[in-house]
């Protein structure tokens, strides 16, 4: 069957092209380059460009970039063992073929550990290579699954602190005013945002995963604009009338399959054609769900601390992770949950296989773990995949059958 | 080597590290109901399981055969994760009461949720949740109240409140520790001390890591006053070089010995750096507050972030302070913030005209042929 492309799709690609072409392009605009779980908000309200590296390698790598510009970092000396990403970027930065022309030069970082320590090291490194400042943004891991007050209270006082060294970045005084309204904003998306997840969760699917990672960008770039509130208010609108006609995105949904961590970009359409020879449809993923949180306008300093700190996995126990995948995976009616063992990233792979364990348990459908790389085409086998998860089907099916012979 | 005095300290290190059970066992007979408290390297502030009545003893792993603990933790994952895994799941730690992880890496973050997941029912799993950037006063504030719930923790596991006054009297053996640990480096830098090889520094430092505080200060008190420092000049052989990369994970003493079989004497190292760099803290007002800034003001190593104190600064300083004539970087396999410095420190040292090599390692020595030839080459080049 042919799928329809989503009409939102070229509402998104026409506002990033025009984010990555204005970026850093009017003069008075200063430059942060900033990590993809930092509450950048704070450098969109005081009228900064912000770009977000991650993002930005992860767009290169759908377009087969990846290889050629890890090969430019690595003769450069880069490791190997470094985050495929910070790969990727740095062969950008040493001049290799980027997208949209490379990125703009950054004027401050704004680096948050939230997501990771990887993020520290890349950074200070790009730091050193710009002569530029890096604001740090220290968040705790929450090894007990909540965010204790003195984290929280840590984490406030980073802000503001990062706050006075924007106003000296930029020369004019913080307005605390602006600060609320690119809260608000970025609130706004982020609920159209998650309703559109909500509704991507019905059965038959109202859109597969690649689309709704398609239109992914703004939520991660652009949040605290109006630009994002529309691109998200328009997917709503165009999932609720599909979901209201009953639209079949995949059309015959023979096994819903859940994706868990970053996706290998360079070969995900590849994978979910491969899905779809069998009737699979990826329809969910737990990566998604890193973009969503509860912030309030009237206290955006506590709730950006807060929601930035926990809304993401990676940095939160295994325990936590656990329940909150199973309830994702749960919400999708899923049959089956494939988990992509990252290689570069240990954030969000260590703890895999008790994940693995406890989703079979509790949900009682096939996991596969399947190895592979988010940027890094040579930690990917395209045999070893397919037929990892050719077996995962056929696991899926095993277990249909010994269900319908136990009923 | 000749000096009597260090022989006899180091035998008392090794043979307590050949069996940690036993010297466990005994400290905890003459002390019934006393815990025992693990904790992973870099960093954990030992002085407060010290003041809660505590044994604290470092969790190094070690080259054991890995094979349960690979349905936890992948195999891209440094040697240490994986061996201290496994050392668990075979019940070598069930000794311990408690074990404590400090934050320093994504893969010890995860490793320790695996064990407070897993491994819960065996011993109190938690963390001392450390800031990774060292240069702002919110990370001291910070820092003195997560040291005051570890404290809170610490002193339920041990049914006794952890006072001031305890807390203060460890302070002192542990500063006194430390201090005697740099004499230590200073001695070796000396004629009488240059004989000691990079292995036999790790050995003795790593018992600071199992001996209880006090017992510890004691062999080195003895030590020094036995060997009379500079009175024993031992012949100094070898090309003074530094080694960089040896805070967490530790290499078999057998790779460390090829650095002086290949004519290279290590002058200045960072082996248990973490545990080593927070140097004296201070003793007047909240013991809390002044672990919490020494461990701010304390040495920037991969894992820890400060604006103003880059690592490769340290480094220099460590060459510079042992006139040594290069740098060798050993980097733990799969420890991606060891990796992510050597583009770096490599930058840096060539800027200097300082000649470095880099070398990876596991726990496990495995073949140390092409090791010893790359630590020749090395050697030849810095004549």
């Amino acid at each position: 069957m042919t799928t329809k492309i989503l009409k939102t799709t070229a509402l998104t690609q026409s506002v990033m092209r025009d984010y990555y072409a204005s970026a850093g392009k009017t003069t008075c605009r200063k430059v942060a380059w900033a990590t993809a779980i930092m509450p950048a908000e704070i450098a969109t309200a005081a009228g900064m460009d912000v770009i977000f590296p991650e993002s930005y390698s992860a767009s290169c790598s759908g377009k087969n970039l990846g290889a050629q510009l890890i090969d430019i970092a690595e003769a450069a000396g880069q490791s190997q063992e470094t985050c495929s990403y910070t790969r990727a970027e740095l062969g950008v930065r040493l001049g290799g073929p980027g997208l949209y022309g490379g990125l703009p030069r950054p004027d401050v970082l704004l680096c948050c550990t939230s997501s990771c320590t990887t993020v520290l090291k890349w950074f200070a490194d790009v730091a050193r290579h710009f002569n530029c400042e890096m604001i740090v943004i220290d968040m705790p891991f929450n090894f007990s699954g909540k965010i204790t007050e003195h984290s929280q209270r840590y984490i406030v006082k980073q802000l503001q602190e990062a706050i006075r060294r924007i106003e000296a970045v930029t020369g004019e005084p913080y307005d605390m005013e602006k600060l609320s309204q690119a809260v608000a904003l970025s609130q706004e998306a982020g609920d159209y945002y998650k309703k559109c997840l909500e509704l991507g969760t019905t059965k038959p699917a109202p859109m597969t995963t690649i689309d709704i990672l398609t239109n992914l960008a703004p939520i991660t770039c652009m949040r605290g604009t109006q630009a994002a509130v529309d691109v998200y208010k328009s997917l709503y609108e165009e999932l609720s009338e599909r979901v209201a006609e009953g639209y079949a995105a995949a059309g015959e949904e023979r096994y819903r399959i859940v994706w868990d961590n970053i996706p290998f970009w360079f070969a995900l359409g590849k994978t979910v054609r491969f899905l779809s020879e069998f009737g699979a449809v990826l329809v969910g993923a737990t990566y998604l769900y890193h973009w969503v949180r509860e912030l309030d306008p009237k206290a955006p300093l506590e709730t950006l601390a807060r929601e930035f700190a926990t809304s993401i996995t990676l940095n939160q126990s295994v325990a936590h992770k656990i329940d909150k995948i199973a309830a994702i995976v749960k919400s999708y009616q899923a049959d089956g949950l494939i988990i992509h063992a990252n290689r570069s990233c240990k954030a969000d792979s260590l703890g895999a296989l008790d994940l693995q364990r406890e989703i079979t348990k509790r949900l009682g459908i096939p996991v596969v773990m399947v190895d592979g790389d988010h940027t890094d085409p040579r930690a990917y086998s395209e045999g070893v995949v397919q037929t990892r998860i050719q077996a995962f089907l056929e696991a899926i099916d095993a277990a249909r059958e010994s269900a319908a012979t136990a009923a | 080597m000749s000096n009597e005095a260090f022989s006899s300290l180091l035998q008392r290190c090794s043979e307590a590290l050949a069996d940690r059970r036993s010297y466990i066992e005994t400290w905890k007979a003459r002390r019934p109901g006393a815990k025992v408290v693990g904790y992973f390297p870099t960093y954990v502030p030992t002085e407060l399981v010290i003041a809660a009545g505590a044994l604290p003893v470092g969790m190094w792993g070690g080259p054991v055969a890995v094979s349960r603990a690979n349905a936890y933790i992948q195999q891209y994952t440094c040697s240490i994760v994986r061996s201290t895994t496994e050392y668990a799941l075979k019940g070598t730690f069930d000794i311990l009461d408690a074990a404590l992880f400090p934050p320093i890496c994504d893969a010890v973050k995860l490793v320790s949720s695996i064990w407070n997941l897993d491994f819960s029912d065996r011993f109190l799993v938690d963390m001392v949740n450390l800031p990774e950037r060292l240069d702002s006063t919110a990370s001291v504030e910070y820092l003195g109240a997560e040291l005051q719930r570890v404290g809170d923790t610490l002193a339920g596991l041990c049914g006794q409140p952890i006072t001031d006054a305890a807390l203060r009297a460890a302070i002192t053996s542990c500063n006194r520790m430390r201090s005697l640990q740099e004499e230590l480096y200073r001695w070796r830098r000396t004629a009488a001390g240059a004989g000691v090889s990079l292995a036999q520094m790790q050995t003795v430092l790593q018992a600071g890591t199992l001996f209880d505080s006090d017992e510890y200060v004691a062999l080195l008190e003895a030590f020094f006053a036995a060997s009379g420092l500079a009175t024993s000049a031992g012949k100094v052989r070898g090309l003074p070089v530094v080694v960089t990369g040896l805070p967490c994970q530790q290499p078999h003493a057998s790779f460390l010995d090829v650095f002086e079989s290949s004519g290279l004497r290590v002058v200045n190292d960072d082996l248990f750096l973490g545990m080593r760099a927070c140097g004296q803290i201070a003793m007047d007002g909240d013991p809390y507050a002044n672990i919490a800034r020494a461990f701010t003001e304390s040495v920037a190593l991969a894992t820890r972030y400060h604006s103003q104190r880059p690592r490769h600064e340290f480094v220099l300083e460590q060459v510079r302070a042992a006139k040594a004539k290069g740098v060798v970087l050993l980097i733990p396999k799969f420890c991606e913030a060891e990796w992510f410095d050597l583009r770096y420190l490599k930058e840096q040292l060539a800027q200097q005209s300082i000649p470095c090599i880099s070398l990876d390692f596991e726990e496990d020595p495995g073949s140390l042929g092409a090791v010893q030839t790359r630590l020749e080459a090395f050697a030849e080049t810095l004549a």
